[in-house]
C-alpha cells in the first residue's frame, strides 16, 4: 500500500518512526530535511499524488491543540481537536482535505508526547470543566492504527482525566486495538456515513457501509460508546429514500437508546478550497450540483439546506431523541 | 506532449534515432528536435543553460501547461555500477542547497537515487547521492510550467570510484544512453499517460468554441461560460448544447442567464 516513506532527518531515530519503517521493509526510505519540503511545494497535484501516496515521518513543533471552528461539537462547551496525521488513506471526493492540501501524502507526527503535553496542559486550563477533544479532522481516526498506534496511545490517555471527552471519527473498519482495549467511558467512535449509492459514487476506497455498520456493532457489543456522523449529507433526487433506508440499516443493528450523539450537517466548502477542487476533478458531478458561493463558502441553496436538513433529522427522530442530534454547519 | 531535456549531443543522439527525432526549422538558441509529441532540447553543460534551454523549449511548444517534463543525462556515482540507470527522487543543489522531492506517481522501471547537482566537476563522491551539473536547473524551471509529478531525472551512471569521470567520453555516453533506452521508453511511455490525463481534464466542454463564436464574451464571462457548459455535460452528458438553441439573445449576459436558469431544471446526479 505504502511504497516511498519520506523521513525527516531528526525523526530517523524516534522510536516510533522505526516501528513504522520497520513495518514497511520493501518501501523505498528517503531522508528530507523537512516535511514541509515534500509536502508544501507549489508544484503539486492531489489528484495524481493520490494515485501512490507516499508516508511522511515527521515531527510537529507547535499548535498541537486547536481550537475547533465555531459550531463544531456534539454539545460539549470547550472543543479543541489535534491532528497527529495530515491526508486519510481514503479518497472521498467531497473531502475539504483535497482543497486543503496541496499533496496527498501522508505526514505522521510521531512526536505523541508532545500533543500528549498539550492535551494535559488543556484540560489543566479549564478546571475540571468536560473539555472535548476531536482526532478525525484532518485524517481518519482509525484507518492507518496497525501503523501509527494512535489508538493505543492516546485512548488510555484521556481515560486517566475524568474531564477529558475523545472523538475517534473514522469511516474505518480498523476496531482490532479498540476491541483488545477496555472500553473508556470517556471516548466516542464517532462513524461517518452516506448511503450505499452515494459511498459507491463518492467514497473511493473505504470500506462499504454494512461491514462498517457490522464494526460499529462489534465496538457497541464491546462496550464502546458509538457516535453516528452524517456530515456531509449529498443532495441528488433519491436522497430522501436513501438516507431514510442508510437510517433503517443502522438502526436495525445498532442499539438506539446507547447511542452518544448523531450530527448530520450538509455538504459545505470553503470557497478556495471549493475552486481547487474543481480544477482537480472537473469530472466530478458533485461539483455540478446544485451549489452556491456565500459567506466565503460554497453549499447547497438555503433553502435546499434547509430542507435536507429538516428530512433527516425528522427521519432520525424516529430512531433518536432530539438532545442527542446535533447540527453541524461550521465552516472548515 | 514529453520535453527531453539532455545537456550533451552525444546524449541526444540515442534519443534521436530511438525516437525518430527531427531537426526543428525555426531558429532556436539550442538545438531542438520532435516528433509526434516528443521533442528534445540539447542544452549544454551547466545549470544556467539547462534551465534556459528548459524555458525555451517550454516557449517553443506553445508554453503549455500540461507537458511532461524529462531530463536524461549521465551522472556520477561513487556506489553504483557504470550503466546504471536511476531516476531522481530527490534532486539537491548544492550551492543553494534547496532540495526538491519529484513526486513518484508512478511504479518507475528502475532504481531511485538522491542526486546532488553541483556547479563544477568534483573529483571525491559522495556517500550515496548521484551527482550531475543540471538536475536541479531543469526541476526547478520545469516545475513552474507542469506540476511536479510531470517532471522527472532519468540519471545513467557514467562514472564511480573505479572509473573516474575523466574516461569517459562522447562514444561511451552514447552506449550507455543507447543501453538504457528501454528504461527511458517505459518513463516516457508513463509520462505521457499522466500528461495527457491532464490535457484531457483541462480541456474546455465541446461546445465552449461554439458559443465564443457566435456571442462576445468578457473574460469573466468567458469563465462562468465554461463552467456553466462543464456543469451542463456532468448533468446532462447525453444531451450537447447547442448555441442554436439561445439564437434569439443579442448579448452574451443574456446568454448566460438562461443557460443558468436551465441547468437549475436539470436532474442532479452523482456519478
Amino acid at each position: 500500500m505504502i511504497d516511498t516513506l519520506y523521513i525527516e532527518n531528526d525523526v530517523a531515530d524516534h522510536p516510533r518512526a522505526r516501528r513504522v519503517c520497520e513495518q514497511f521493509p520493501h518501501a523505498k526510505k528517503i531522508r528530507c530535511e523537512r516535511y514541509t519540503e515534500v509536502f508544501n511545494p507549489a508544484s503539486q497535484n492531489f489528484r495524481l499524488q493520490k494515485r501512490r501516496p507516499a508516508l511522511i515521518l515527521a515531527e510537529k513543533f507547535r499548535h498541537f491543540v486547536l481550537e475547533t471552528p465555531h459550531e463544531f461539537g456534539v454539545g460539549g462547551a470547550h472543543n479543541y481537536y489535534f491532528s497527529h496525521m495530515l491526508n486519510c488513506i481514503y479518497d472521498c471526493r467531497y473531502c475539504f482535505l483535497q482543497g486543503m492540501y496541496r499533496s496527498a501524502h501522508y505526514v505522521l507526527f510521531v512526536n505523541y508526547e508532545d500533543f500528549q503535553q498539550s492535551i494535559v496542559t488543556t484540560l489543566a486550563r479549564h478546571d475540571g470543566e468536560p473539555v472535548w477533544f476531536f482526532s478525525g479532522y484532518d485524517c481518519d481516526s482509525l484507518a492507518l492504527e496497525p501503523v501509527t498506534g494512535f489508538v493505543e496511545f492516546f485512548v488510555p490517555l484521556l481515560a486517566r482525566y475524568s474531564n477529558a471527552w475523545l472523538e475517534l471519527r473514522t469511516k474505518s473498519t480498523q476496531a482490532r486495538s479498540l476491541l483488545h482495549m477496555q472500553p473508556a467511558k470517556n471516548c466516542v467512535v464517532a462513524f461517518s456515513f452516506t448511503p450505499e449509492e452515494i459511498w459507491q459514487a463518492l467514497e473511493h476506497k473505504v470500506p462499504p457501509v454494512q461491514k462498517r455498520i457490522d464494526t460499529m456493532v462489534r465496538l457497541q457489543e464491546h462496550g464502546w460508546r458509538i457516535g453516528l456522523r452524517f456530515d456531509p449529507l449529498l443532495y441528488h433526487k433519491d436522497y430522501r429514500s436513501q438516507y431514510t433506508r442508510l437510517f433503517a440499516d443502522i438502526f436495525q443493528k445498532l442499539r438506539a437508546h446507547d447511542i452518544h450523539s448523531v450530527s448530520i450537517g450538509t455538504f459545505r466548502i470553503p470557497a478556495p478550497y471549493h475552486r481547487k477542487m474543481v480544477r482537480l476533478y472537473p469530472d466530478e458531478p458533485l461539483f455540478a450540483g446544485p451549489l452556491t458561493k456565500s459567506n466565503g463558502l460554497v453549499s447547497y441553496y438555503p433553502e435546499l439546506q434547509q430542507e435536507m436538513l429538516d428530512f433527516c433529522r425528522t427521519a432520525l427522530s424516529a430512531y433518536v431523541p432530539a438532545a442527542i442530534c446535533f447540527s453541524c454547519m461550521q465552516a472548515y | 506532449m514529453i520535453n527531453l531535456v539532455v545537456a550533451l549531443p552525444a546524449e541526444a543522439r540515442p534519443l534521436i534515432r530511438h525516437f525518430g527525432l527531427r531537426r526543428r526549422p525555426d531558429a532556436s538558441p539550442f538545438p531542438l528536435y520532435d516528433n509526434d509529441g516528443i521533442s528534445l532540447i540539447v542544452s549544454g553543460v551547466g545549470k544556467l543553460k539547462a534551465a534556459a534551454a528548459t524555458a525555451c523549449l517550454h516557449a517553443a511548444n506553445g508554453a503549455a501547461p500540461d507537458h511532461a517534463w524529462l531530463n536524461i543525462g549521465i551522472a556520477g556515482n561513487g556506489a553504483r555500477a557504470l550503466g546504471e540507470g536511476v531516476l531522481a527522487h530527490s534532486i539537491k543543489d548544492a550551492a543553494t542547497r534547496r532540495c526538491w522531492y519529484p513526486p513518484l506517481v508512478f511504479q518507475p522501471p528502475c532504481e531511485t537515487t538522491a542526486v546532488l547537482t553541483l556547479d563544477r566537476p568534483a573529483s571525491a563522491y559522495p556517500e550515496t547521492d548521484s551527482v550531475d551539473m543540471e538536475a536541479s536547473a531543469v526541476y526547478e524551471t520545469a516545475s513552474r510550467f507542469s506540476t511536479g509529478e510531470l517532471a522527472h531525472c532519468f540519471k545513467i551512471i557514467s562514472d564511480n570510484r573505479a572509473n573516474p569521470s575523466h574516461a569517459v567520453s562522447a562514444a561511451s555516453t552514447e552506449q550507455l544512453v543507447t543501453q538504457k533506452l528501454d528504461e527511458i521508453e517505459a518513463i516516457v511511455r508513463q509520462l505521457r499517460q499522466l500528461a495527457e490525463e491532464m490535457t484531457r481534464l483541462r480541456a474546455p466542454p465541446p461546445e465552449f468554441e461554439r458559443f465564443l463564436a457566435r456571442w462576445h464574451f468578457t473574460v469573466s464571462e468567458r469563465h462562468r461560460l465554461h463552467q456553466l457548459l462543464r456543469c451542463w455535460q456532468l448533468r446532462v452528458p447525453e444531451r450537447q448544447l447547442s448555441p442554436a438553441e439561445f439564437g434569439a439573445l443579442a448579448r452574451a449576459g443574456e446568454v448566460l442567464v438562461l443557460l443558468e436558469r436551465r441547468l437549475q431544471g436539470l436532474p442532479v446526479r452523482l456519478s
